[in-house]
């Protein structure tokens, strides 16, 4: 109850304050995930008394036992909440961990020689300093993602190479050094493992999913350039996927996601993706972000305290 | 589709200067200080030197709209879950509040207190109840309905479990016809004659070791006397 109440007061802070930029739906979202992770521990030890019926009756704006009180089919209707919940949250963590299951079977294949232009547009878009390990695939299919949390790599295939002109294949780089810059394959670990030990916690399965596609749009912000080419790219690898068997399956959560075969990519997430994309600039960022991270949190907090 | 993207791109493309300062030109409010004149501000400038007190304002509208977004964000929640915490109540067709016990014993534990209940029991009277409510808070209350035997007068029996008035969202409504004073054991009563759902019946509430108690029934008021005289707490 705690994340599902975080949750909608942050996705409602999140409209209301009008937040479009990706770093701030990020910070956001990821308050509303680790608020109740860290708060509801923390209350039942430090106020019991919340657990009392005195305060379930005249301090709490909601309690859940008294939902507890109705039966419907010889169960409560807490318990079936409970039940419906968990099952819905584990079938969205299974949806999402199957894929990566299998594909641990299947090793990336060996690298080829990098052919002069990739080298090239790399060194360029990353220059000598930041350039990660890169990984060609001399094959047809469109293959372009980074992986690795201690040793970061950029897998690109001969089929991606030959779709994308030279603009799109700088933007898709850039696009993927910005994951590599913010580490967002270690982060994509913890937060499936985040999903792992929540896997009964459908609220959390949802937040962690938006959690992602922000991390995308936080990518695609920070690539800079021609934002132009890089939805020009995005549309491409993504219409190259359709319908194809992926030659790798992605190894990570959510950064392999990101620029991996777009196939997994969902067609409305990159109709989005181009639609922001279009836009001139980024997205403003909201004005007092650490002001506004403090007060929700606070508001989170109390908001906590009064549920139980 | 993709004229709207090569115009935007253009944009996008467009060169740096594009996006510079635009150059004064006649008519534009530039005025030109003549030979030992001082200088005079353009309307570029009044609108610079304006600028600190126009952003402090443009900050503290920001600041407001986010304190008051969060303020309203806050408030539909609150009234949200308020709202969600009345609904079982609401399906049970009880006041806000009034909780639902199975038995006497759980009522015990949910009010942390001990019910004071007639001994004298007449066999007309099916116990244990058929409903118990119950509400917590200043002062707990409780509130037992005993049905009667083969369709026979039933009993209603309602306590606070403190100091303090019963609350009238326990006690189902009643006209009065009248009252009469009555002693119940060392304390003051009062039997009272009701009527309740279109039928005529006796009440009599008594205060007894800092408890508000009160029994209402269709049996005669000689019995309704004898029961609250030999309330005490149950065993």
């Amino acid at each position: 109850m705690h994340a599902l109440v975080a949750a909608l007061a942050i996705e409602a802070l999140l409209q209301v304050w009008r937040a479009r930029a990706p770093d701030d739906r990020l910070v956001l979202r990821i308050l509303g995930l680790c608020q109740p992770l860290a708060m509801t521990p923390a209350l039942f030890l430090l106020a019991p008394q919340r657990a009392g019926e005195e305060f379930c009756e005249t301090g709490a704006l909601f309690a859940s036992r008294h939902w507890g009180e109705i039966r419907v089919a010889g169960a409560t209707l807490v318990e079936l909440g409970v039940l419906l919940g968990a099952a819905f949250g584990l079938a969205l963590f299974l949806v999402d961990v199957l894929p990566l299951v299998s594909g641990r079977r299947r090793p990336l294949p060996p690298a080829a020689p990098a052919p002069g232009t990739l080298e090239a547009a790399l060194t360029e878009v990353a220059g000598e300093g930041r350039r990660p390990a890169l990984h060609f695939l001399d094959a047809r299919a469109c293959t372009l993602f980074c992986a690795g949390v201690l040793r970061p790599v950029l897998v690109v295939s001969r089929g991606a190479l030959d779709l994308l002109d030279a603009e799109e294949l700088r933007a898709a780089l850039a696009h993927e050094l910005a994951h590599l810059d913010r580490r967002d394959p270690a982060l994509s670990w913890l937060l499936m493992g985040a999903r792992g030990i929540l896997f009964f916690n459908p609220v959390a399965q949802v937040v962690a999913r938006a959690l992602a596609r922000d991390a995308e749009w936080s990518a695609d912000e920070r690539a800079g350039g021609d934002r132009l080419a890089l939805a020009s790219a995005l549309v491409k690898l993504h219409r190259a996927g359709q319908g194809r068997r992926a030659l790798v399956r992605r190894s990570l959560p959510f950064a392999a996601a990101l620029a991996e075969p777009l196939r997994r990519v969902r067609s409305h997430d990159v109709e989005a993706r181009c639609r922001r994309l279009l836009e001139p600039a980024a997205p403003p960022k909201l004005a007092f972000p650490f002001l506004r991270v403090a007060l929700a949190s606070a508001s989170l907090g109390l908001l906590t305290f009064l549920v139980t | 589709m993709s004229a709207d993207i090569e115009t935007r791109g253009a944009g996008s493309r467009a060169p740096p200067e594009a996006c510079s300062a635009p150059v004064a030109r006649a008519g534009d409010g530039v005025r030109v200080a003549g030979p030992g004149e001082r200088p005079v501000a353009s309307r570029g400038e009044a609108a610079r030197r304006r600028a600190p007190s126009a952003g402090a304002i443009a900050i503290a509208a920001e600041g407001f709209r986010a304190l008051g977004g969060l303020a309203l964000v806050m408030a539909v929640v609150s009234a949200l879950l308020w709202a969600l915490d009345g609904v079982p109540t609401w399906i049970a067709g009880e006041p806000r509040g009034v909780r639902r016990a199975r038995t006497v014993q759980d009522a015990e534990r949910f009010l942390r207190a001990r019910l004071v209940i007639p001994s004298y029991f007449p066999a007309t009277f099916a116990w244990p109840p058929s409903r118990i409510r119950f509400l917590t808070g200043a002062p707990a209350a409780v509130a037992l309905w005993v049905d009667g035997r083969q369709g026979g007068p039933g009993l209603f029996i309602a306590e606070t479990v403190a100091p303090g008035p019963i609350p009238p969202r326990l006690i189902p409504e009643v006209q009065v016809l009248g009252r009469s004073p009555v002693a119940v054991g060392a304390s003051p009563g009062t039997l009272s004659r009701v009527v309740e759902e279109g039928v005529v019946v006796w009440e009599i509430a008594w205060q007894q070791g800092g408890r508000s108690l009160l029994l209402r029934s269709r049996v005669g008021a000689d019995e309704l006397v004898r029961m609250a005289r030999s309330a005490r707490e149950a065993p």
